[in-house]
């Protein structure tokens, strides 16, 4: 044993003190009695019967004595050497995700985790320079960050813990886990910590070989957040919006709350929502609107956890989308597209057709076999393109075996009765995936290469029956819907934090800003050829505002997450398959003992109290 | 309860009680006087003892004539003769014996006066010596009349400094002539004990009652606490640390004592009496003594 404060020891100098004083101090009351004997005999009787006679009759100076000798050891900070253990490694899993900011533990959650986390820290070994532990700090966000890497300098590891913040994300146990396994992996005595409130998603395929302590957070669950949050527009041409909205309550108390509903500000809607235990109620607020604008949704609710309880999203301006038909002449194909009010439909010749034309949303390539590929979105009925899509040769009355169901293109659509006589034979590019298929190949394939969305059809529609079905004007309706790039834009300016947010732009800059919700200015760079700009910092709920050039881009951020939302504290979590892990208080070191030295002082110092009260009674 | 006139130690109507009782003694004795015990002397009495051949110079009052008419031969009747009893109440004035509400030593001097009138009524012959630095004595008295004596001796006996009971014990053994009753009033608190002074008055053919008087505080102390205990006759102290907790143990020391001088007495033949001094006095003479044999 050694002492990190042996200066301290000179407070042993103190306990003559304690003698003298204890000499000068006991003072007896004087009283006659009859006679000693009876007392002696007394005293000598208790001496027999108890062996430690002597030391009790001084009972409390020794226990003065004592308090005082660990209360001088525990000054001098004694520790334990064990050079026969080897060091051990730990690694820390921090929970930073967003129902971390629960306040249910004051301040939160998350500064709960750390203050436990910060314990864990202090109770590492310091035994030398070789022998001490490691700790590493990961956290646990969208994707798992080492904020701290393998060091034994507690400072370098309170500093990372304590400058660590929560996010409006979700948190992947999973990457954190399979890090936390890899960078064990040649480490002996290796062990994980993970301070979390248990609402994590966890895989039933993880590696389960690294022994986990779990420290739960959290002490109860009362919250309502937002789930769901949806922007439908039933019509470009009137303007009709729908704003779909899903309000969990995850406590087990009924709750009662205000949905507000904003556009740019002006409110739209409230709606009262009183949510039974765990319900999930979802609502639907149609209006009009074609100029676009933010639409924020705010719950007014006392609740644990405030990052779930607003969202907004990005209403784009009403934009009939313009489509280029190019084409011989195909009356059902015309008819088809003309049933779509929203779209803004431009009919030529191929003679007149020039690929580098510009300005079209679509392009409609109608037995049309260009050299050069237009710009724009691309249905391709029966065409072919050098380099892009080679035909090789042609297959007679192919027979529809498979549909890829679930796909946008497909939804509604049944192709049972539609027989087709003749059609291009090609390869599904890497790029797309086939929608129908015959026993030879692709018969329609869909897929974006680039920024470019294509959307192939093998055989000319009058060289079928599809025309004559009811399936034929619902594909091109659907087909035309997500050729639209307004469709994608309503897609890529909603994300969940943390994802990134990809979006195209319009001229290339080198550099662009963003601006996050909480007022940080970002500037970026962006890469040659590089066809839209990617912003990975979203891990915050809000609107970003992005320059690219001249182009003023905002998307919008949401947690929508269930899971956060359900952010009651878990007990134990399952690893893997089979494993339980319960929660348990943190383990305290063995081997600086000044805790333990003080917590004994201060309970002889009570049953010296309670010792004294007891002969003075 | 206590109705005695005041300065008075007994009562009289409880002095005409006493005068029902007299006091045991387990061996035939010796007196000096005649009185009413029967004695191994022979001499004047109605109860015929043994013969003997008569001798020069015997009293020919007392020779068997029917046996001179059948035998020719003289013999002498003898007959056993009534002495008196000796009775020396042995009471403790040490100042040990000046504790308690009453004193244990007016306890003891109320113990001695019954003890005494009861012999005094008897014939017995009655002394007293109150024993401590400088022991005063009463000499032997005899009949009732007397006990005033006995009475003013008792009351004018005032406790002070040391008292050893072997050598008081011992003196008076030396001083005992033909045996008898000595009854010792004391808290025996004596670092000495007091087994070598009854063994010194055994040995002189001496009945010895042992009155053991304790005060109810010396059973169960009334404070607690850490104390400087003074011994009130050597001015020794003991330093004791004593809770309330521990009154129970010091009860068991007090009694496991008096349960060995119990045994002392008991091997030796002596009657053991414990008395403790808030005892009712009536109950403790007419009662418990009558109980344990010591009067009838």
């Amino acid at each position: 044993m050694s002492f990190l404060s042996p200066l301290m020891l000179l407070f042993g100098l103190t306990i003559p003190v304690v003698i003298i004083l204890y000499l000068l101090k006991l003072r007896r009351h004087v009283k006659v009695v009859p006679s000693s004997l009876l007392w002696q005999k007394f005293l000598i009787d208790s001496r027999a019967n108890a062996p430690f006679q002597k030391l009790r009759r001084n009972l409390l100076l020794f226990l003065q004595i004592l308090i005082l000798l660990l209360a001088v050891l525990a000054l001098a900070r004694p520790f334990f050497k064990s050079s026969a253990q080897p060091s051990r490694f730990r690694i820390v899993l921090l929970d930073a995700s967003a129902s971390m900011q629960s306040t249910d533990v004051l301040p939160n959650r998350f500064e709960a985790a750390k203050s436990e986390a910060l314990d864990l820290v202090n109770n590492l070994r310091d035994q030398g320079q070789k022998e001490n532990d490691l700790m590493m700090v990961i956290l646990m966000a969208n994707s798992p960050q080492v904020i701290c890497p393998a060091t034994s300098s507690k400072e370098q590891l309170r500093a990372a813990i304590r400058n660590a913040e929560p996010q409006d994300t979700t948190a992947s146990f999973d990457d954190a886990w399979k890090l936390a396994v890899s960078l064990a992996r040649n480490q002996p005595d290796s062990e994980a910590h993970l301070f979390s409130d248990g609402a994590l998603a966890f895989s039933n395929d993880l590696p389960t070989h690294l022994p986990l302590h779990f420290h739960p957070i959290g002490s109860r669950c009362k919250n309502v957040g937002i789930t769901s949050l949806e922007v439908r527009r039933i019509s470009q041409s009137r303007g009709e919006i729908e704003i779909f909205l899903a309000v969990q309550n995850a406590s087990e108390t009924e709750m009662e709350c205000d949905a507000e509903l904003y556009l740019d500000d002006q409110v739209l809607a409230v709606r009262p929502l009183k949510l039974q235990p765990l319900e999930e109620q979802s609502l639907i607020v149609p209006f009009q609107n074609s100029t676009g604008g933010l639409i924020k949704v705010a719950l007014k609710v006392q609740d644990d956890l405030a990052v779930d309880n607003h969202a907004v999203v990005v209403s784009q301006p009403v934009r009939k989308p313009k489509a280029l038909l190019v084409s011989n002449g195909n009356s059902f194909l015309e008819r088809a597209i003309a049933t779509q009010r929203d779209v803004e439909l431009t009919k030529i010749s191929p003679s007149k057709f020039d690929p580098a034309a510009s300005g079209y949303d679509i392009i409609i390539l109608d037995e049309i076999h260009p050299a050069t590929l237009p710009a724009g979105n691309l249905l391709m009925i029966s065409s072919t393109c050098k380099d892009f899509i080679d035909a090789a040769g042609a297959e007679e009355n192919p027979v529809i075996n498979d549909m890829k169901l679930g796909h946008p293109l497909t939804r509604f659509i049944n192709l049972d009765n539609v027989q087709i006589s003749r059609t291009l034979k090609t390869k599904t590019p890497k790029w797309a995936i086939p929608i129908v298929e015959s026993p030879s190949g692709p018969l329609i394939f869909a897929g974006q290469d680039g920024p470019q969305k294509v959307v192939w059809i093998g055989f000319s529609i009058l060289d079928s029956n599809w025309p004559l079905r009811v399936s034929f004007p619902i594909f091109i309706s659907n087909t035309l819907q997500w050729l639209d790039p307004a469709s994608d834009q309503d897609r890529t300016l909603q994300i969940r934090t943390g994802e990134p947010a990809r979006l195209p732009f319009l001229k290339y800059a080198k550099d662009y800003e963003v601006k996050t919700p909480d007022g940080k200015k970002l500037t970026l760079e962006l890469p040659p050829k590089a066809h839209e700009a990617v912003v990975t910092q979203t891990d915050r709920v809000g609107t970003y505002e992005v320059k690219i050039g001249e182009q003023q881009i905002r998307f919008c951020a949401n947690l929508l997450d269930s899971q956060e939302t359900m952010n009651k504290p878990k007990e134990t979590i399952v690893l893997g398959k089979y494993q339980t892990v319960e929660g348990k208080t943190l383990r305290t070191s063995n081997y600086e003992m000044w805790r333990w030295l003080a917590l004994a002082a201060f309970g002889i110092l009570l049953g010296e109290w309670w010792y004294f009260h007891r002969i003075s009674a | 309860m206590d109705n005695r006139p005041e300065n008075a130690l007994l009562h009289p109507t409880f002095l005409s009680k006493l005068e029902q009782l007299q006091l045991i003694s387990r061996r035939i004795l010796k007196g000096s006087q005649a009185g009413e015990r029967r004695s191994r002397a022979r001499g004047q009495s109605v109860e015929f003892a043994d013969f003997r051949n008569y001798a020069i110079g015997d009293d020919l009052r007392y020779l068997d004539w029917s046996l001179y008419a059948r035998l020719e031969r003289l013999f002498l009747k003898l007959y056993e003769e009534e002495q008196e009893l000796r009775v020396t109440l042995f009471l403790d004035a040490s100042e040990s014996m000046n504790f308690g509400a009453p004193t244990k030593l007016q306890a003891g001097a109320r113990l001695a006066a019954a003890m005494g009138y009861i012999a005094l009524c008897n014939f017995d012959a009655v002394s007293c010596v109150a024993f401590n630095e400088s022991p005063s004595t009463l000499r032997f008295i005899r009949n009732r009349k007397s006990a005033s004596r006995l009475f003013e001796f008792l009351q004018s006996v005032t406790p002070s400094g040391q008292a050893s009971l072997n050598e008081g014990l011992r003196r008076h053994a030396a001083s005992v002539q033909r045996g008898g009753v000595t009854i010792l009033i004391s808290d025996l608190l004596e670092a000495d004990g007091f087994e070598q002074g009854l063994t010194a008055l055994q040995s002189r053919n001496t009945d010895v009652y042992v009155f053991h008087l304790l005060a109810a505080e010396e059973r169960k102390p009334d404070f607690s606490g850490d104390y400087r205990l003074v011994d009130s006759e050597t001015g020794s102290t003991v330093e004791v640390s004593f809770p309330k907790i521990r009154v129970e143990a010091y009860e068991k020391t007090v009694q496991a004592w008096c349960n060995h001088v119990r045994a002392v007495c008991r091997k030796r033949g002596v009657l053991y009496m414990p008395v403790t001094n808030t005892m009712d006095f009536e109950d403790v003479v007419l009662k418990s003594m009558r109980a344990a044999g010591a009067v009838k």
